[in-house]
Parts: C-alpha cells; structure tokens; sequence
C-alpha cells in the first residue's frame, strides 16, 4: 500500500517539474534555517572535549541578588563571586568534585611593543579534573600550585602562537595584564561555545592582583559541580538553593536568589529571562514556539496553497478513488504520503544548505575555534523536522482534497 | 473596470483566500525588513555629533559593585583622584573624563526610564567632569556647557540633547527650563545650561537616545566610575599604549586595567549591525522568492483551470490584451486587499510605540517602500500566467469539456 502511494506520489510529482522545482526551494530553505538553528544548539549542548562530563555537571554562573525597600525592588543578576562559592556551594552530598574560577576576562599583553588581547581565565586545580583538556606541551598547574600562588599559566594554542610563532613554550613566561607568568602547558584552542571552558590563558586564582575575590559573594566567577550521576541533580539543586537562603548579604539587598544549571538550563534562561536566576520551562517553550510559529507561517502558507493548486490539477484521479470507493481517510493519508515524501527531498536538500552555511558561519569567526558540522543527530533532527513540515503542510490541502464530491470531481473539481 | 476586477477576485475568495493570505504575511516581512534597513540608512546620512578619533575608553575594575557603601568607596576615590592627576599631566593626553557605562560603541547604558506624553522612555545619565567636551567634541547647539564648580551649586546644571530639548519643550528656548520630573537623590532641582546635538552611542547606524550630561561628584559619591574616556594628541605612536597602561598600572596596583580605540568599537559595532540587516535581507529575501514562485505556480494552475472562461472571452471578441490585464487585474486586486489590511497592522507600530526609538518618517517611508516591491514583484510574477492565457484558442477552450 504505501510503496503504491510512494510510486504514485513520485509519478505525480515529476509530472509537473515546475511545481516540484518551487515545493522543494521553499522546504529547502525552511528547512535550512531550521537545521542551522539546531545544529548550532546542538553543537552548545554536546559534551564535546574539553566538557566531555557536560551531562553530569552543574554550573553555578548566575546569581539574582535582590533587595525590597519603600521605593520598591532592587535586583541585580550577576556572575557569583567566589565567597558566595566557597562558602555555599562547597561539599554538597552527592557532588563529587567542585571546581571554582573566573569569568575569562580581556586582558591585554605587549609582544614586541604591539598589543594582543587574550581571553584568560583564573581557576583552582580541581578544574582540570573535571574538564578535559587536551595537552600539546606539558600539564595543567596543579591545588598546590593555586595554593601556593605560584605564577604558572596554561596557554592555548593559538597563544603560543603569538607569543612564541611555532617554537615550544614549556617553562618561558609570557607577560599579560601587567603580570609575568611560567607556561606549564599548551593546550588545543577551546570553541568559544564551550561556556566553562573557553579561554586563551588560565592561571591559579590566588594570582589576583588583590585578595579581596575572596570576600566578594558577587560577580565574575562561576563553579562546576561535577555530580556522581545525574539522577543527584535535583538533590544538588535543593541542597544549594536551601543554602542560598542563609546568606546575608549586605544592603541594599537582602535575598540571594538561583540555582545550579545544566547547560540546557543555562540556554533556557538565556532566552527566556527570568528574575529569581531559576529557569522557567514554560515560558521559554512558549517563547520559542512562538518564533517558530512566527518563522514557519509564510513557508506553511506558502506551501498550503502550492499542495492545494496541485491537488486541483489531479481532481479527476481523485474523483475515480472515490467512485471505485477509496475512503476520505485512504485519500488523507495518500496525499500527507505525499507531501511528506516531497518535504523529505526538500530535507536533504536542507542538509547541504546547512552544511554550506555552518560553514559560512564558521569563516565568519562568530564562534572562535568552534567546529561546526552537521552529525547524526542534526540528521535525525532534520528527518523529524522534514516529516513534521510535511505532515503540517500537508493536512490541510489533504482534508480539502477528501471533502470533494466524487462527481464534481471527475468534472474538474469545484471552483 | 476597477470594481469588476474586485469583485471577480471576491467571487473566488475560497481559492484566493490563501493567496491573499500569503500576500499579506509576505508583505509584513518587507515592512520589517525594510523599516531596520531605512533607520539604518537615514541615520547614518546624519552627521555623528562627536569625534571618536584619537579618542580610547579605559576600563579599571575597582569591583565595589555589592559593596555600595559610602566606607567601601572612601577607598576607591583617592586612588582615582591619583590616576586623574597622572593623565593630566601626561604630554600626549589631551583630556579625560569619566563616563560611567555610555562610552560611544560600548555595550552597556547607564541610565533610568522617565515619562514623556505618558509613554515610558530611555534616559541616558552621562556623569562626566567638564573636560569629556574637549575628548568627545560635541556639537554645542545653545546655552553653556558644564564647567569647574557646577557639581557644589545648590541646583544640577543639566546639559541636555537636542531630541530630548524638542521632546520636552518644543519650539520654546530649553535653556534655564527646570527638569522637575528627574528624581534626584539629594533632592536637588535639575536645571538646563546647555543643548548639544544628538548622542549617538551605538553610532552612525542608529538615532540618538534622550541623554543628560551632568557633572559627576567627582571624590565623594557612592559609585566611583570604572569607565573613562580620553584624547590623545593626533600623532601619538602606538608604542604611547604600553607606556600608558605601565604608568596607569603603577598608580592603581591592584586592579585590572584596560585601554582601547574607541575606533576600534566602533568598527565591532557597525559590524554587528551589518550582520542583523544582512541575515534578515537574506532571510526575507528568501521567504519573498519563495512567495513568488509559489504565486506564480499558483497563477499558473489557475489559468490554465479557467480555460473556458478565457475561450468564451475570446470568443465574444475580448482583444488579448483584454485577457491579460483582466488576469493581471484581479492579481493586483487581490494585492491591493492584502497590502491594506497589512498597512493597518505594520502602522499599530508606531501607534503603540512598540519600537519607540523609530521615529514615524521611517515607518512611513519604510510602508512605501514595501509597496512599491510589492506591487512590482506581483506584476512580475503574473506577467507568464497572464500571457498564458492569451494563448488559449476559442475554439479549442469551448469544447474544452
């Protein structure tokens, strides 16, 4: 039966090759957008090296600290500073390696009198536990060389690079932000995608020019939880936020609100904002339904009327299935058959018009170092997508088509 | 004629009702399109109101963010007071200033929402000493610009913008207008000195923002600002950076300072503008394509249906013409539906301010616009459906059945 609609469905598409042509450019490019949008949260939420324990970690990377008074409320959404980690965040059950660091700041460094900006990072030695670099020279610096302050950095690549050209750089020192450091390691260049990660130099947090971080409850720095699985994380979470309660911080506010967040959490709550750091499932799924409604209406529409003036065309073919007594939902479920074969074609087109604009994107520098591309799961999501454009655009043309009377279709169909 | 065409195009409004549909959306989409690309464009026809080269920002991060107390910041004035002294009296500084968050090209605003006619607007709180004139240059249009002594009056004099001057007074001459709606923390009364032209902080590509310059309490004040601007003389080597950031570093030791080019920001940020512009163009530009293809597939399918109707046409001696601009009339018919009622939906923005920055010219120049492709790409569309028709022989399309 369905090899029957798939040669008729063919057979019927290649007879008109204009229509084909225009159905195909419109689900291609829709369906290009679509997947390019995918492919790019899917490159942000995979765990790729150095996050390689991404789906069991929890980042702490956003604190809301609020304060009610007679004037109203105050609230200001930062960064956690390295107190409020240390001293709440620490030894929760379940949480088997705790990790804090900076935001990666711009600092700048002179090489051979002309200024390079570099991206750095300070961190303790439990980070390289959790992430996984991947070393071309040397090793990560070590708790006792951040408990000691030893002024020893972690370089990437593509800064020994501009340091040093292609010689070695283990052991000579480099000079950012006003500060001399000793390289201890290089390691490969870290996409700027990879939130916890990315930098172009790390060095121990007690290098600060000042040891006032260690007070601070506010801003610029951010802790992994690295958690034994991650069916603990909702222990985590209650665990931390009942923590959060007890903090006082000082006026004007009075609360300290947020929580620990995966990564889809993290995207969540950078699309959909909400005032108490904790992310709000239904409103992002509203927000991004609604910019995917907003995106797919003119391509449904658009295809609507295409599939409608194609069945008109075929009213006589119609009108003898029904005679010969070919049921309405037979007569649905050929044409969705149909379209859904024609919207599949129109997929793998999209997967070259993605593949050609990640691409693009990516020699456009917008994500540093991040390789993007298209992998199994863009192509699972691009047969979903393909099959569900197909089913939406298609049922409504195919529910019109089922509706038509017999003799009036033989005819030509009404008008 | 006309009202023929109308009702023609109504009598099969079952089968143009999806047509018409896609007209309008599609139309929606050049109006937005359109409108980003005419603000962008008349905005950078404007001149820019200050002078960015040879001026750099300097960043410190002194972070007393949470420490917002009159004891924490007791600690950070003098060392500030030290870095001012040192860029006084450095040779190839001509001037700095502190501009706490809305240095030009910079990301962040520093600022408070106030009502004017009843709808909430965006205010820029500059807080500068009287030297940001000589880094920025800006055009003084009327009245005086802040000077030594300003920040110990018992009143605040307010340097004000030109658009926010017209916004507020009018035709009426804005200098000496007291500001009575600004809620000040020591309850001083904010009066007007000065106009300038238009601050333009995201530069050239967009319009100014309602700003105030005031002088800042420089040594006293709670929020000691941690960004500054400065000019350097026209000339200086490049070499003059490093030798800069060593000597601000020996006087602020403990904090982390950085240097740019204003230019530089400014080239980012055209950039990122250019990027938003380029990929809707491209988007829309796709989507409208899409639109037209389908349009004349579409069209296509329904001369060829109506076969008849043109054949009895011909028949009682309707010229060729005839045919096709009856074909062609009922499209534009049809268009003419859809871009009405999409006009009344594209003006509710301006209407209820959605994007209240975006003045009223640019919708209507933007509304034209959109028209005019519209109406063009459609004609051109219908052009090969309509000749098709034409090609039908009386005879062959009567005993069509």
């Amino acid at each position: 039966m369905l090899l029957n609609y798939l040669k008729i469905a063919i057979k019927s598409l290649l007879r008109r090759k204009f229509f084909l042509a225009i159905s195909l450019f419109g689900i291609g490019f829709t369906l290009t957008v679509l997947l390019v949008i995918v492919a790019l949260l899917d490159h942000v939420h995979a765990p790729l090296a150095p996050e390689v324990n991404l789906k069991r970690t929890l980042h702490v990377s956003r604190v809301v600290f609020r304060g009610t008074h007679e004037r109203g409320v105050r609230v200001m959404a930062t960064a956690p500073g390295y107190a409020l980690l240390d001293r709440y965040a620490r030894d929760i059950p379940g949480v088997e390696r705790m990790s804090v660091f900076s935001e990666a700041a711009t600092v700048s460094g002179f090489i051979q009198g002309e200024k390079a900006e570099f991206q750095r990072r300070r961190a303790d030695g439990v980070y390289w536990e959790i992430l996984d670099f991947e070393f071309l020279e040397g090793a990560p610096f070590t708790r006792a060389d951040e408990k000691n302050a030893h002024f020893v950095a972690v370089i990437s690549e593509a800064t020994r690079q501009r340091f040093f050209g292609n010689e070695p750089a283990l052991d000579r020192s480099i000079e950012v932000d006003g500060q001399r450091f000793r390289a201890v390691g290089v390691v490969k260049d870290v996409a700027s995608t990879r939130l916890a990660a990315t930098g172009d130099i790390w060095v121990p947090l007690s290098t600060a020019k000042s040891q006032e971080y260690r007070e601070r409850l506010d801003g610029g720095h951010g802790a992994l939880l690295l958690a034994a699985s991650t069916s603990d994380f909702p222990r985590i979470k209650a665990e931390y936020e009942s923590r959060l309660s007890h903090v006082e911080p000082e006026p004007p506010f009075d609360t300290v609100l947020g929580t620990a967040l995966t990564r889809f959490e993290e995207t969540i709550l950078s699309i959909a904002d909400t005032d108490d750091g904790k992310p709000d499932l239904g409103k992002f799924i509203v927000m991004g339904l609604g910019m995917a409604a907003a995106f797919l209406l003119l391509p449904t529409v658009n295809l609507v009327s295409i599939n409608i003036t194609r069945i008109l065309e075929r009213s006589g073919e119609i009108g003898v299935r029904k005679a010969f007594g070919a049921s309405s939902l037979h007569l649905v479920g050929q044409f969705i058959t149909e379209n859904v074969v024609l919207c599949l074609l129109g997929g793998l087109l999209s997967l070259a018009g993605a593949a050609a604009t990640l691409e693009l994107i990516e020699a456009a520098g917008w994500f540093p170092h991040a390789e993007l591309g298209l992998n199994y799961r863009v192509f699972l999501y691009a047969l979903a997508l393909a099959c569900g454009f197909g089913v939406l655009s298609g049922a409504f043309p195919a529910w019109r088509m089922s509706r038509l009377h017999p003799v009036a279709a033989i005819r030509g169909g009404a008008r | 004629m006309i009202r023929h065409l109308f009702k023609l195009a109504w009598n099969r409004r079952r089968a143009n009702g999806l047509v018409m549909f896609e007209l309008l959306l599609a139309f929606l989409v050049l109006c937005g399109v359109l409108t980003l690309t005419c603000d962008g464009l008349l905005n950078w026809m404007k001149p820019l109101g200050f002078d960015y080269a040879d001026v750099w920002r300097m960043d410190v991060r002194h972070s007393l963010s949470v420490r917002i107390n009159e004891e924490g910041a007791s600690e950070i004035w003098p060392v500030l007071e030290q870095l001012r002294l040192l860029m006084r009296d450095l040779e190839e500084v001509e001037a700095f200033s502190p501009l706490e968050a809305n240095v030009p090209f910079g990301g962040s605003t520093y600022g408070s929402y106030y009502l004017i006619d009843g709808s909430p607007q965006q205010f820029l709180h500059c807080e500068v000493l009287p030297e940001a004139m000589d880094v920025l240059r800006l055009d003084l249009l009327a009245g005086r610009w802040l000077q030594p002594g300003d920040e110990s009056m018992n009143w605040q004099p307010t340097v004000i913008t030109r658009d926010l001057a017209v916004a507020l007074f009018g035709g009426e001459d804005p200098v000496g207008q007291p500001l009575s709606f600004v809620e000040d923390d020591e309850e001083k009364e904010w009066r007007v000195v000065g106009v300038v032209a238009d601050y333009r902080k995201w530069g050239e590509t967009q319009a100014g923002r309602f700003t105030f310059f005031v002088p800042v309490r420089w040594g006293s004040g709670i929020w000691p600002p941690s960004n500054y601007i400065f000019r350097l003389l026209p000339g200086t080597p490049a070499a003059f950076e490093e030798e800069l950031l060593r000597a601000v570093r020996g006087v602020v030791p403990g904090w982390t300072v950085n240097v740019s080019r204003l230019a530089i920001h400014r080239s980012r940020v055209l950039r990122q503008a250019m990027t938003v512009i380029l990929i809707s163009a491209t988007v829309a530009g796709f989507l409208i394509l899409m639109v037209g293809l389908g349009l004349t597939g579409v069209l296509w399918q329904s001369v060829t249906r109506r076969t008849e109707e043109m054949g009895i046409r011909r028949a009682m001696g309707a010229k060729a013409a005839h045919v096709r601009w009856q074909i062609l009339g009922e499209l534009l018919a049809l268009t003419t539906m859809a871009a009405g009622i999409g006009s009344l939906i594209f003006l509710q923005l301006p209407a209820l301010q959605v994007f209240g920055w975006i003045p009223l010219h640019v919708y209507l120049l933007a509304l034209i616009l959109a028209l005019l492709v519209l109406f063009t790409f459609v004609t051109v569309c219908g052009i090969y459906p309509a000749w098709l028709a034409t090609r039908v022989r009386p005879a062959e399309a009567l005993q069509h059945e």
